[in-house]
Parts: C-alpha cells; structure tokens; sequence
C-alpha cells in the first residue's frame, strides 16, 4: 500500500507540489495533468529521488524519508527518459536489478524467462542496452523493474513516443499486472486512462484537483468525455 | 546500512572496462610507463633502489587521470539521465559512494599493477630495494585513493562533465602542490606551525613515505582525505535531492 501525506515541494518561489494527499491500493492509477502539472516531480518524491519539503510517502508502513531503502525493496520506479546503464546488455542489466534485491537464482530465472516472454525482449537479451531502440529500451527498463515482482510498480509516461504496437503491448501488460499489485502511471494521453485505468489522480498547478474513476472524470462534464473534463478542469485562460 | 555494496561495485568496476575511453587511458598510462622510461637518454640514472622517480612520476600522471575516470561517476550519470534510476534503487547512499568509489580505486590498483613489468626489468637489470618498491607500490595506490575521493567528490557537486573535469583536475593539483608551510608569514613562522603545514602537504606526505620515512601520520593524512572527501560527497547527494 501506498500512503501519501501532506506531500509539498517547491524550487525557488515556484510550488510544484502543494500539500498531496492520497492511498493506494490494488488496481491501475493513471495520474493524469497537462504539462508542468508536477507529475514528474510528485513521482520523483514517491521514488525518494527527491526529499519532499513537506509530508511524507510510506510504502508499506516505510517512511520513504526515514527508512528509504527498507521501503525501496517492494517497489520499482521506471523514469521518463526511460534510461539505462548503456554499457550493460539487457541481460546483465535485468540481473543487476535481480541482484539488488537478492533475488535466489532460481527466481531470477524464473522471473527473467517469463518477463522476456511478455515483453517479448527474446531477440535483444544479448543487445547493449545503448543499441536498442526506444520502444526496446522502455520494455527494458520495465523488466529490470518488474523481476522481483513489486507490490508497487511507478512508471512516469510509459508510452510516450512509442508506435502503436508498443503502446499496445506495454498498456495490456501493466493492465494484467495491475489486477494483482499496486501500479501508478503518470501520463497526459486520454486514451490511455480509458484502457486501462481503474483510477485516475487529477492533478494541476501541483494541486489533486480530483481523486476519482475515469467514468466518474467522464460524468463531470455533460459531454460525458475524460478529454473535455479534463479540459476543462486543467485550462488556463 | 552497508548492504547492496557488492553487485554495485561489481557493475562499476566492469563498466569501466566496456568504456573505450577506459582502455586508451590504461593502455597509454601503461606504455608510458613500461616503455617510456626506457627511451628515457639516461635510464640508468632513473634506476634508484626505491624507484623515486618512477612513482614521482606516477602520481603526477594519476592526477590527471584520476578526473577524466571519475567524472563518469556522476556527472556522466547526469548526462546520460541514468542518476535519476540509480538514486531510486534500493541501495543506500553510503553503500552506493563507497561501490563507486572501491570500483574506481580497484581500477587504479590494475593500472598500478600493470607497470610491474617495469618493477621486474628494474630488478633485474639495475637491482633494486624489493621490499621497499612493493611498499612504495601500496603508498602510491594509497594517494590515489585520495585524488580518487577529492575527484568523485567534485563529479558530485558539478553537473557537466568537462566542467567537471577541470575543478577536478585543478583540485587534484592544488592539494598535491600546496604546503602550507610555504605560506606562514616569516614572522610566525613557529617550528610547531611549520611542523603542522607540512604534516598537511600531500606532497611532502607522500615524498616521505615513497622515501621509506614511514609514519603513522602520513598514512592517516591519506586516509583523512579520503574519508573526509567521501563524507562530503554523501552530503552533496543529499543536497542534490532537496
């Protein structure tokens, strides 16, 4: 479970998020909000990249601040840019991730066989990392996270930039993952909350302008459309 | 508190051998050094039983080299946006600086290691102090630990590489040629005070133990820089994250 509290960061005058609140539980969340909205920042606090100037982030009843790393362990966070240590091939790099969180072999090669399976990454197991294309490098970057199969999964844009197919395949894999774990996904793409959301976090201004279902997003407005809802809750004239 | 310091250290310490520019700074430090000093005019006279001029030489060479390794310790991270997926690992600060930093030294030890060669064709052609080469060997792998530390602990704070690369180097510099000593006005110029600016030269320090004057002090002067440059770079993480 995921609980944040009163969470608040600023850079400089600028307020990027402002006194959040919300928990998670099992399901699909997609935090949704324009450009600039904190997403990524509010992210970044959940992951302990940032230290919150306010609040607190507990992941199981582990303060992210207090007791980071203890809380890292049933969590995986795979940032926008989607990077990965370049110099590595897939293989190594799945086993690195394998290896931080003492996973025995035998799991490791359990997990690594099924999650190239799925994500169908069993042409480039051997690739350097830094010779994969994007779509092949945010499959990756998904594997390492997932191979000790988090209670928590936080992906920041995980389609963004990638062809159809790719969307397809990554939005039905979080969509199964999501039936038995917690995932968070920040994005700005509608369609995205209609596939496979089962909550939807508003968020603008660093502010949670609402806490809600997509159809309940939809209903806010009499067009009945998650697009012109969030047009209209997030537009600045 | 420790924990996660292996599998961390293990992929620095290989990434370092997948990077070409790595390989072309090992290759030419260990050419220089194997092959270099025997087109020296006057090979002979390098030849002294401890190898002065040999390690003289080197730790001058490490403090150039020292910076452009080290400045793949973040700032590259930065650059290459990976610094975002390694903070979020669940491996603690200190375990991931100290993995970074055992791996980089690691990496000077080989490239020490390399120039046995020379040691081993000293030995047999000039004969020299074995017992002492060996321990000058250890006190030079020691002081580059410390330019290691001094280097990673720039890398932290600088975000762009060359940059990075430059305050490292000139730091590098300054803590290995400034004595302190030189600069007591002759007015104050106390035995004690001379006595302390000098316990704090880098130089002086290291001269004296590749001489053979072994002191406690002067191995825990290295040490000192070497945590205390450490501790600063834990410090400068966690500014970074607020």
């Amino acid at each position: 479970m995921l609980i944040v509290k009163k969470l608040s960061k600023a850079f400089g005058d600028v307020k990027a998020v402002s006194g959040i609140n919300f928990c998670l539980e099992k399901g699909v969340t997609a935090l949704l909000g324009p450009n600039g909205a904190g997403k990524t920042t509010l992210l970044r606090m959940l992951s302990g990249y940032y230290a919150p100037d306010d609040g607190e982030v507990l992941i199981n009843n582990l303060s992210v601040t207090e007791n980071r790393t203890e809380a890292l362990k049933s969590f995986a966070y795979v940032p926008e840019n989607g990077a990965l240590y370049s110099e590595m091939t897939v293989a190594s790099y799945v086993e690195f991730m394998a290896k931080l969180h003492h996973l025995s072999y035998e799991n490791f090669v359990d997990n690594f066989v099924s999650l190239i399976k799925e994500l169908r990454l069993e042409n480039v197991v051997n690739k350097q990392c830094d010779k994969l294309s994007k779509g092949f490098k945010r499959r990756v970057a998904l594997a390492g996270a997932l191979i000790h199969r988090p209670q928590i999964l936080i992906l920041d844009e995980p389609t963004e930039g990638l062809d159809p197919n790719q969307k397809f395949l990554i939005r039905d894999f979080l969509h199964n993952y999501g039936r038995l774990h917690t995932v968070l996904i920040s994005t700005h793409i509608m369609e995205e909350v209609e596939a496979f959301a089962d909550r939807v976090l508003l968020l603008n201004h660093g502010k949670l302008l609402c806490d809600t279902t997509p159809d309940g997003l939809k209903s806010l407005t009499p067009a009945n459309d998650i697009e012109t809802a969030f047009r209209s809750m997030t537009f600045d004239k | 508190m420790l924990e996660n310091i292996y599998p961390v250290f293990v992929k620095e310490f290989r990434s370092y051998f997948l990077s070409r520019m790595v390989w072309f700074i090992f290759i030419v430090y260990s050419l220089f050094l194997t092959c270099g000093v025997f087109a020296y005019p006057d090979f002979g006279k390098l030849a002294e039983p401890e190898l002065l001029s040999f390690f003289k030489t080197q730790i001058i060479l490490f403090a150039f080299i020292i910076p452009a390794l080290t400045i793949k310790i973040w700032s590259d991270e930065r650059r290459q946006g990976t610094l975002e997926l390694t903070m979020s690992l669940p491996v603690g600060y200190t375990s991931l600086i100290l993995a970074k930093f055992l791996a980089i030294w690691g990496l000077c030890g080989l490239m020490i290691l390399s120039t046995f060669g020379t040691w081993l064709l000293y030995a047999l052609f000039c004969g020299v102090n074995n017992s002492t080469v060996l321990l000058n060997y250890i006190f030079l792998w020691l002081a580059c630990g410390s330019l290691c530390a001094i280097s990673m602990m720039v890398s932290a704070y600088i975000d762009m590489p060359v940059s990075a690369y430059v305050v490292a180097l000139a730091s590098c510099l300054v803590v290995m040629f400034i004595n302190i000593a030189d600069w007591i006005p002759v007015k104050y110029s106390a035995e004690i005070l001379i006595l302390i600016g000098e316990s704090l030269s880098f130089r002086l320090n290291f001269l004296n133990l590749i001489a053979g004057r072994i002191s406690v002090g002067a191995i825990c002067y290295f040490l000192t820089i070497i945590i205390s440059a450490l501790w600063v770079n834990i410090v400068a993480i966690g500014w970074r994250r607020k």
